[in-house]
Protein backbone atom coordinates (compact mmCIF):
# COMPACT_ATOMS: atom_id res chain seq x y z
CA UNK A 1 0.00 0.00 0.00
CA UNK A 2 1.45 3.29 -0.95
CA UNK A 3 1.76 5.74 1.60
CA UNK A 4 1.56 8.62 -0.40
CA UNK A 5 -1.65 10.64 0.79
CA UNK A 6 -4.20 9.39 -1.56
CA UNK A 7 -7.02 11.52 -0.52
CA UNK A 8 -8.42 15.39 0.49
CA UNK A 9 -11.20 15.41 3.04
CA UNK A 10 -12.38 19.35 2.47
CA UNK A 11 -14.38 20.61 5.10
CA UNK A 12 -17.14 23.22 4.63
CA UNK A 13 -19.50 23.83 7.92
CA UNK A 14 -19.86 20.52 9.14
CA UNK A 15 -20.00 18.80 6.36
CA UNK A 16 -16.80 16.54 5.34
CA UNK A 17 -16.26 15.34 1.74
CA UNK A 18 -13.46 13.15 0.68
CA UNK A 19 -12.51 13.11 -2.70
CA UNK A 20 -9.65 11.39 -4.14
CA UNK A 21 -6.26 13.70 -4.55
CA UNK A 22 -6.31 13.29 -7.55
CA UNK A 23 -9.37 14.79 -8.78
CA UNK A 24 -8.25 18.26 -7.52
CA UNK A 25 -6.12 20.34 -10.09
CA UNK A 26 -5.10 23.13 -7.44
CA UNK A 27 -6.09 24.58 -4.49
CA UNK A 28 -6.62 28.64 -4.85
CA UNK A 29 -6.63 30.89 -1.88
CA UNK A 30 -10.60 33.04 -1.55
CA UNK A 31 -8.93 36.23 -3.24
CA UNK A 32 -9.71 36.20 -6.93
CA UNK A 33 -13.29 35.17 -7.17
CA UNK A 34 -16.48 37.27 -7.55
CA UNK A 35 -19.86 36.36 -6.27
CA UNK A 36 -22.42 34.67 -8.32
CA UNK A 37 -22.42 34.02 -12.17
CA UNK A 38 -24.96 34.86 -14.57
CA UNK A 39 -24.73 32.29 -16.81
CA UNK A 40 -24.99 29.60 -13.57
CA UNK A 41 -27.48 30.37 -10.62
CA UNK A 42 -26.09 27.85 -8.50
CA UNK A 43 -22.88 29.03 -8.52
CA UNK A 44 -22.13 30.94 -5.44
CA UNK A 45 -18.83 32.91 -7.28
CA UNK A 46 -16.12 32.28 -9.95
CA UNK A 47 -12.93 32.34 -9.84
CA UNK A 48 -10.78 33.88 -12.90
CA UNK A 49 -8.17 31.96 -14.26
CA UNK A 50 -5.88 33.28 -16.51
CA UNK A 51 -8.06 31.20 -19.31
CA UNK A 52 -10.82 29.93 -18.12
CA UNK A 53 -13.46 31.12 -15.10
CA UNK A 54 -14.56 28.18 -13.20
CA UNK A 55 -17.59 28.20 -11.12
CA UNK A 56 -17.99 27.98 -7.39
CA UNK A 57 -20.40 26.00 -5.70
CA UNK A 58 -20.44 26.12 -1.77
CA UNK A 59 -22.15 23.47 -0.46
CA UNK A 60 -24.52 23.68 2.50
CA UNK A 61 -24.70 21.08 5.57
CA UNK A 62 -26.96 19.36 3.66
CA UNK A 63 -24.95 19.29 0.10
CA UNK A 64 -27.36 21.36 -1.48
CA UNK A 65 -25.51 24.63 -3.75
CA UNK A 66 -25.65 27.58 -1.25
CA UNK A 67 -26.05 31.36 -3.04
CA UNK A 68 -23.59 32.37 -1.16
CA UNK A 69 -19.97 31.77 0.26
CA UNK A 70 -19.76 31.50 3.62
CA UNK A 71 -17.53 33.68 5.58
CA UNK A 72 -15.37 30.55 6.76
CA UNK A 73 -15.29 29.87 3.14
CA UNK A 74 -10.84 29.85 3.02
CA UNK A 75 -9.91 27.59 -0.24
CA UNK A 76 -11.47 26.63 -3.53
CA UNK A 77 -10.42 23.29 -3.90
CA UNK A 78 -10.55 23.02 -8.02
CA UNK A 79 -11.22 19.82 -9.71
CA UNK A 80 -11.25 19.12 -13.70
CA UNK A 81 -12.53 15.97 -15.40
CA UNK A 82 -11.13 16.21 -19.23
CA UNK A 83 -13.33 19.77 -20.49
CA UNK A 84 -15.01 20.02 -17.34
CA UNK A 85 -14.00 22.33 -14.38
CA UNK A 86 -15.39 23.45 -11.25
CA UNK A 87 -14.40 24.09 -8.00
CA UNK A 88 -15.97 23.84 -4.63
CA UNK A 89 -15.71 26.31 -1.53
CA UNK A 90 -14.14 24.97 1.70
CA UNK A 91 -13.14 25.69 5.06
CA UNK A 92 -10.30 23.49 5.20
CA UNK A 93 -8.42 20.73 3.03
CA UNK A 94 -6.76 17.80 4.71
CA UNK A 95 -5.00 15.20 3.48
CA UNK A 96 -5.25 11.39 4.53
CA UNK A 97 -4.05 8.40 3.42
CA UNK A 98 -7.31 6.46 2.97
CA UNK A 99 -6.07 2.46 3.64
CA UNK A 100 -7.40 -0.26 4.64
CA UNK A 101 -7.28 0.59 7.98
CA UNK A 102 -9.38 3.28 7.81
CA UNK A 103 -12.72 2.51 8.54
CA UNK A 104 -14.80 2.41 5.48
CA UNK A 105 -18.02 1.19 3.72
CA UNK A 106 -20.44 1.81 0.86
CA UNK A 107 -23.52 3.75 1.70
CA UNK A 108 -26.07 1.22 2.99
CA UNK A 109 -28.74 -0.14 0.10
CA UNK A 110 -31.88 1.64 2.34
CA UNK A 111 -30.41 4.73 2.20
CA UNK A 112 -29.29 5.20 -1.71
CA UNK A 113 -31.09 7.75 -3.60
CA UNK A 114 -30.39 8.52 -7.42
CA UNK A 115 -29.89 12.03 -6.96
CA UNK A 116 -26.73 11.09 -4.64
CA UNK A 117 -23.11 12.07 -5.16
CA UNK A 118 -22.15 9.74 -1.96
CA UNK A 119 -20.50 6.95 -2.77
CA UNK A 120 -19.05 5.53 0.45
CA UNK A 121 -18.93 6.64 4.39
CA UNK A 122 -15.76 6.99 6.40
CA UNK A 123 -15.48 7.02 10.00
CA UNK A 124 -12.31 8.83 10.18
CA UNK A 125 -11.51 10.74 14.14
CA UNK A 126 -14.79 9.61 15.37
CA UNK A 127 -16.69 11.74 12.89
CA UNK A 128 -18.25 10.79 9.31
CA UNK A 129 -16.78 11.70 6.12
CA UNK A 130 -18.63 11.10 3.02
CA UNK A 131 -17.36 10.02 -0.13
CA UNK A 132 -17.30 11.32 -3.29
CA UNK A 133 -15.80 11.90 -6.28
CA UNK A 134 -15.33 14.64 -9.07
CA UNK A 135 -17.45 12.82 -11.55
CA UNK A 136 -20.23 12.03 -8.93
CA UNK A 137 -20.36 16.01 -7.94
CA UNK A 138 -20.51 17.25 -11.57
CA UNK A 139 -23.00 14.67 -12.30
CA UNK A 140 -25.04 15.95 -9.12
CA UNK A 141 -24.65 19.57 -9.93
CA UNK A 142 -25.79 18.53 -13.38
CA UNK A 143 -28.76 16.92 -12.22
CA UNK A 144 -29.72 20.27 -10.53
CA UNK A 145 -28.97 22.21 -13.51
CA UNK A 146 -25.47 23.13 -13.24
CA UNK A 147 -22.98 23.02 -16.66
CA UNK A 148 -19.37 23.14 -16.01
CA UNK A 149 -18.62 21.77 -19.42
CA UNK A 150 -15.75 24.92 -20.62
CA UNK A 151 -16.69 27.26 -23.03
CA UNK B 1 -47.53 -30.69 21.95
CA UNK B 2 -46.70 -27.09 19.98
CA UNK B 3 -43.18 -25.94 19.69
CA UNK B 4 -42.29 -22.49 21.21
CA UNK B 5 -39.54 -20.47 20.54
CA UNK B 6 -38.22 -16.91 22.15
CA UNK B 7 -38.94 -13.62 19.98
CA UNK B 8 -38.55 -10.28 20.90
CA UNK B 9 -41.12 -7.64 19.98
CA UNK B 10 -40.16 -4.77 18.38
CA UNK B 11 -42.62 -1.32 18.93
CA UNK B 12 -41.21 1.34 16.02
CA UNK B 13 -41.86 4.68 16.22
CA UNK B 14 -44.69 4.77 14.18
CA UNK B 15 -46.15 2.43 16.60
CA UNK B 16 -46.19 -0.76 14.49
CA UNK B 17 -45.26 -3.75 15.78
CA UNK B 18 -43.29 -6.47 14.68
CA UNK B 19 -41.42 -10.05 15.77
CA UNK B 20 -37.86 -10.91 15.37
CA UNK B 21 -36.07 -13.68 16.50
CA UNK B 22 -33.92 -13.84 20.12
CA UNK B 23 -30.65 -13.65 18.94
CA UNK B 24 -31.02 -10.81 15.82
CA UNK B 25 -31.50 -8.20 18.55
CA UNK B 26 -28.20 -6.83 19.82
CA UNK B 27 -28.38 -3.68 21.44
CA UNK B 28 -31.05 -0.83 23.07
CA UNK B 29 -29.54 2.35 23.09
CA UNK B 30 -31.22 5.53 24.47
CA UNK B 31 -30.35 8.63 22.95
CA UNK B 32 -27.45 7.34 20.41
CA UNK B 33 -25.82 10.33 18.60
CA UNK B 34 -27.27 10.31 15.28
CA UNK B 35 -25.16 11.40 12.24
CA UNK B 36 -27.44 12.58 9.04
CA UNK B 37 -25.92 11.94 5.71
CA UNK B 38 -27.63 14.23 3.13
CA UNK B 39 -29.65 12.92 0.14
CA UNK B 40 -30.90 10.43 1.28
CA UNK B 41 -34.42 8.98 1.94
CA UNK B 42 -36.01 11.02 4.82
CA UNK B 43 -36.43 7.47 6.69
CA UNK B 44 -33.14 6.41 6.68
CA UNK B 45 -31.03 9.77 6.81
CA UNK B 46 -28.83 9.17 9.87
CA UNK B 47 -26.20 6.62 10.68
CA UNK B 48 -25.04 5.64 14.37
CA UNK B 49 -21.43 4.80 15.15
CA UNK B 50 -21.81 1.93 16.92
CA UNK B 51 -19.13 0.05 18.38
CA UNK B 52 -16.89 -0.55 15.21
CA UNK B 53 -19.59 -0.27 12.68
CA UNK B 54 -21.52 2.15 10.84
CA UNK B 55 -25.06 1.44 11.40
CA UNK B 56 -27.78 3.11 9.12
CA UNK B 57 -31.33 3.75 11.10
CA UNK B 58 -34.73 3.21 10.25
CA UNK B 59 -37.77 5.98 11.00
CA UNK B 60 -40.88 3.97 10.44
CA UNK B 61 -42.75 6.60 11.55
CA UNK B 62 -41.51 8.96 8.56
CA UNK B 63 -41.65 6.08 6.49
CA UNK B 64 -45.26 5.23 7.02
CA UNK B 65 -46.61 7.76 8.85
CA UNK B 66 -44.71 10.68 7.08
CA UNK B 67 -44.50 12.19 10.91
CA UNK B 68 -41.39 12.91 12.41
CA UNK B 69 -41.27 12.00 15.79
CA UNK B 70 -39.24 12.55 19.00
CA UNK B 71 -36.00 10.19 18.53
CA UNK B 72 -35.38 8.64 22.24
CA UNK B 73 -34.61 4.90 21.57
CA UNK B 74 -33.21 2.85 18.89
CA UNK B 75 -32.16 -1.19 18.62
CA UNK B 76 -29.46 -2.24 16.90
CA UNK B 77 -30.94 -5.34 14.94
CA UNK B 78 -27.79 -8.11 13.19
CA UNK B 79 -28.27 -10.01 10.25
CA UNK B 80 -26.30 -12.23 7.62
CA UNK B 81 -27.02 -12.14 3.77
CA UNK B 82 -25.56 -15.50 3.62
CA UNK B 83 -24.44 -18.13 6.34
CA UNK B 84 -21.09 -17.73 7.32
CA UNK B 85 -20.35 -13.96 6.41
CA UNK B 86 -19.67 -11.54 8.64
CA UNK B 87 -22.74 -9.67 10.47
CA UNK B 88 -24.70 -6.33 9.20
CA UNK B 89 -26.52 -4.06 11.19
CA UNK B 90 -29.42 -1.95 11.45
CA UNK B 91 -30.45 0.21 13.43
CA UNK B 92 -35.12 1.05 13.78
CA UNK B 93 -35.84 3.65 15.84
CA UNK B 94 -38.37 2.76 19.04
CA UNK B 95 -41.39 3.68 20.72
CA UNK B 96 -40.71 1.57 23.89
CA UNK B 97 -38.02 -1.17 24.89
CA UNK B 98 -38.24 -4.33 23.31
CA UNK B 99 -40.32 -6.81 25.11
CA UNK B 100 -39.31 -10.62 25.07
CA UNK B 101 -42.08 -12.88 23.90
CA UNK B 102 -42.65 -16.80 23.23
CA UNK B 103 -44.01 -18.14 20.36
CA UNK B 104 -45.99 -21.10 19.66
CA UNK B 105 -46.98 -22.52 16.77
CA UNK B 106 -50.30 -22.32 16.77
CA UNK B 107 -50.01 -18.60 17.00
CA UNK B 108 -48.98 -18.56 12.65
CA UNK B 109 -51.21 -16.48 11.31
CA UNK B 110 -52.23 -15.64 7.49
CA UNK B 111 -50.15 -12.99 5.89
CA UNK B 112 -51.47 -9.27 6.09
CA UNK B 113 -51.59 -6.39 3.58
CA UNK B 114 -51.63 -3.48 6.06
CA UNK B 115 -50.21 -0.67 5.17
CA UNK B 116 -49.89 -1.25 1.61
CA UNK B 117 -47.85 -4.49 1.86
CA UNK B 118 -45.32 -2.85 3.22
CA UNK B 119 -44.87 -5.16 6.15
CA UNK B 120 -45.82 -8.34 3.90
CA UNK B 121 -42.83 -7.57 2.02
CA UNK B 122 -40.14 -7.96 4.72
CA UNK B 123 -42.30 -10.69 6.40
CA UNK B 124 -41.31 -14.82 7.17
CA UNK B 125 -44.04 -15.12 8.70
CA UNK B 126 -46.85 -13.98 10.87
CA UNK B 127 -48.54 -14.57 14.20
CA UNK B 128 -51.20 -13.39 16.21
CA UNK B 129 -49.77 -11.69 19.02
CA UNK B 130 -52.64 -10.19 21.93
CA UNK B 131 -55.13 -10.52 18.90
CA UNK B 132 -52.96 -8.48 16.38
CA UNK B 133 -51.63 -9.91 13.10
CA UNK B 134 -47.77 -9.59 14.02
CA UNK B 135 -45.06 -9.81 11.07
CA UNK B 136 -42.07 -11.57 12.22
CA UNK B 137 -39.53 -10.20 9.53
CA UNK B 138 -36.74 -10.78 7.80
CA UNK B 139 -34.23 -7.83 8.58
CA UNK B 140 -31.77 -8.61 5.66
CA UNK B 141 -34.91 -7.49 3.79
CA UNK B 142 -34.88 -4.26 4.47
CA UNK B 143 -31.51 -3.39 3.21
CA UNK B 144 -32.09 -4.18 -0.11
CA UNK B 145 -32.69 -2.90 -3.55
CA UNK B 146 -35.96 -4.79 -3.55
CA UNK B 147 -37.17 -3.24 -0.20
CA UNK B 148 -35.96 0.30 -1.74
CA UNK B 149 -37.69 -0.04 -4.67
CA UNK B 150 -40.76 -1.31 -3.10
CA UNK B 151 -40.65 1.93 -0.63
CA UNK B 152 -41.04 3.85 -3.67
CA UNK B 153 -43.68 2.52 -5.55
CA UNK B 154 -45.75 2.98 -2.75
CA UNK B 155 -45.37 6.67 -2.89
CA UNK B 156 -47.28 6.15 -6.52
CA UNK B 157 -49.80 3.98 -4.93
CA UNK B 158 -50.59 6.21 -2.32
CA UNK B 159 -50.09 9.28 -4.09
CA UNK B 160 -49.31 11.41 -1.44
CA UNK B 161 -48.56 15.06 -1.21
CA UNK B 162 -45.62 14.45 0.83
CA UNK B 163 -44.04 11.55 -1.21
CA UNK B 164 -42.88 8.52 1.20
CA UNK B 165 -39.10 9.17 -0.58
CA UNK B 166 -38.09 12.52 -0.35
CA UNK B 167 -34.85 13.42 -0.07
CA UNK B 168 -33.09 15.20 2.82
CA UNK B 169 -32.55 18.77 2.21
Amino acid sequence: MSSLQNTAILSMGTLRIAVPQSDIVTVDVVADARPGNSENILCAASLNKPTHQWPVYAFTNKLTPANDLPDSCRFFACMQISDIKFALACDGIELINLTEEVQQQNLPQIMQANETPVLKLIKYQQNLVIQSNANLINRYLESLGANNVEH
Amino acid sequence: MSNTSSAWLIETNSGHQFAIAEYELIEYIMEPERHEIPLTPVYASSILLWQDSMVPVIDFSLLINQQQTRLTTVSILAYQTEPGLALNYIGVELNRAPVKITIEDNQICEAQDSDNGLWASIANSWITHQQQPTPIINIASLDTAEFSDFVKTLTTQTNAAEPLVKLVV
